[in-house]
């Protein structure tokens, strides 16, 4: 599922990016979540997931 | 705002080479029937034509996106050139024509022959869609890299705008409780009108059924929603407004442009995601006019996805920020007999995907008085000619004085 994320931690500043562990029908705009990283061979692709203890 | 240059500049004559799918023609062959069709209509010859412009270049991007550039086609037409450009970085596939009108405005050339070519439906037909990084670069296996703008969005699976808009839409849909079934109607109505156009590559009716059948591309994005790839080529003649005064056709004159790039120019960088580059283009054409949005008669605005066409209506002030679903409901309004006959062709999600230069070619149609079953009553005088999305946009407004 491709998502845009804005960081909390920089308003606007977005990444283009995968929400994982989260069913389609339970994404929303706005729900807060979290960085999990992947790797791929040498790179470490940034994902987020729901945050269950987001506000 | 009456001194803007590009009042100096019209549209004298107008082509368009066989449009389908699968058409297994040169591209060469398909722009130079768009181009001579072009001089002839405007009443030159091709002595006359001493500016060439297309967008984006020759050959550029993947197989299918693009065909001559300006070299070869100033070599097949023997023209002799005073000013010529071709290239991707303008405003919107219409940019290239933008320029031309800049060029004339100036006093660069006296008629300038824009064309765009696309011969995607061949190119693709044979198989894989070409130039999605996964496909371009090794298939996505080890060692694959992608780069410039995809290394930020491939690894996602993100590989076109059909997902980059996607998201706008979605956003829209948040911010102002915009519908599938709003969303609907420009796909409805680009059908409707395809129906009466015997270029059009769908012509078939469409039901709003038919259209929630279709299998989904994109959420909110199904079929319907995306354009048709198609072979073909579009051109239009810009001349010196002084100088198209005595060709065969009353001159289209330029009334303004917009070409604004304001913000971030980026597919998620933008500081509104329900909006694109066309927000500051098309507030920047009304700077320059004493018309307004009430004035125009027909809108030809780009849709490569619906979505697009409904952010042109908001970023042109044909309704309100966020207003564009309560606008298009139901249809009535953007029907041929509505206030704002929209994308009479067929768009291209109904008549295929000539990448912009077919929403000008329509409009001139319009203008002139020539759609035939699809012509718009009431003698338009006025028309608006837009292309673009993402970070990329451009808009023109035409008067038949």
């Amino acid at each position: 599922m491709v998502a845009i994320v804005e960081l909390v931690e920089q308003s606007g500043l977005r990444l283009t990016t995968n929400l994982v562990n989260c069913a389609i029908d339970a994404a929303r705009i706005d729900m807060p979540v979290r960085v999990v990283f992947e790797e791929r061979d040498d790179v470490w692709i940034p994902l987020f997931e729901p945050d269950p203890d987001g506000v | 705002m009456n001194d803007a240059g590009e009042r100096r500049a019209a549209i004298s004559g107008i082509g368009q080479s066989q449009v389908g799918r699968r058409l297994g023609r040169d591209a060469m062959d398909l722009t130079l029937d768009a181009c001579l069709e072009a001089i002839a209509d405007a009443g030159l010859d091709r002595r006359d034509v001493d500016g060439l412009a297309t967008y984006p270049g020759g050959w550029f991007g993947p197989r299918g996106f693009s065909g001559p550039g300006i070299p070869e086609l100033q070599d097949a037409l023997r023209l002799n050139l005073n000013w010529y450009a071709g290239g991707p970085e303008a405003p919107g596939q219409l940019g290239s024509v933008i320029e031309a009108v800049a060029a004339v405005a100036c006093g660069l050339a006296n008629h300038v022959l824009c064309f765009r070519t696309v011969w995607e439906s061949t190119a693709q037909g044979g198989g894989s869609r070409a130039g999605i990084g996964t496909t371009a670069g090794g298939g996505g296996g080890k060692g694959f890299r992608a780069s410039g703008i995809m290394e930020w969005t491939l690894p996602y699976g993100a590989a076109s705008a059909a997902v980059w808009i996607a998201l706008f839409a979605k956003r829209h849909m948040h911010e102002y409780g915009t519908t599938r079934e709003q969303l609907a109607q420009i796909a409805l109505n680009a059908r409707r009108n395809a129906g009466l156009n015997p270029k059009a590559i769908y012509r078939e009716p469409m039901s709003l059924e038919d259209y929630f059948a279709a299998r989904m591309i994109s959420t909110p994005f199904c079929l319907f929603d995306c354009d048709v790839p198609v072979d073909g080529s579009t051109a239009v003649i810009v001349s010196r407004a002084d100088r198209a005064r005595d060709l065969r056709r009353p001159p289209l004159r330029v009334e303004a442009v917009g070409t604004a790039l304001r913000g971030r120019p980026s597919w998620d960088q933008f500081d509104d995601l329900t909006t694109m580059a066309m927000r500051d283009a098309g507030a920047m054409l009304w700077q320059r006019t004493g018309l307004r949005p009430a004035d125009v008669d027909v809108a030809e605005l780009y849709d490569g996805f619906s979505f697009l066409a409904m952010a042109w209506l908001e970023a042109l002030g044909f309704c309100g920020k966020g207003e564009s679903g309560s606008f298009v409901e139901g249809g009535t309004r953007i029907a041929r007999d509505g206030e704002l006959p929209l994308n009479t062709h067929g768009g291209q999600l109904s008549a295929g995907r000539l990448h912009g230069y077919g929403f000008l070619h329509e409009a001139a149609v319009q203008l002139w008085g020539e759609g035939g079953a699809r012509q718009v009553r009431g003698d338009p005088r006025v028309a608006v000619a837009a292309a673009g999305g993402g970070p990329l946009g451009g808009c023109l407004l035409l008067v038949r004085d």
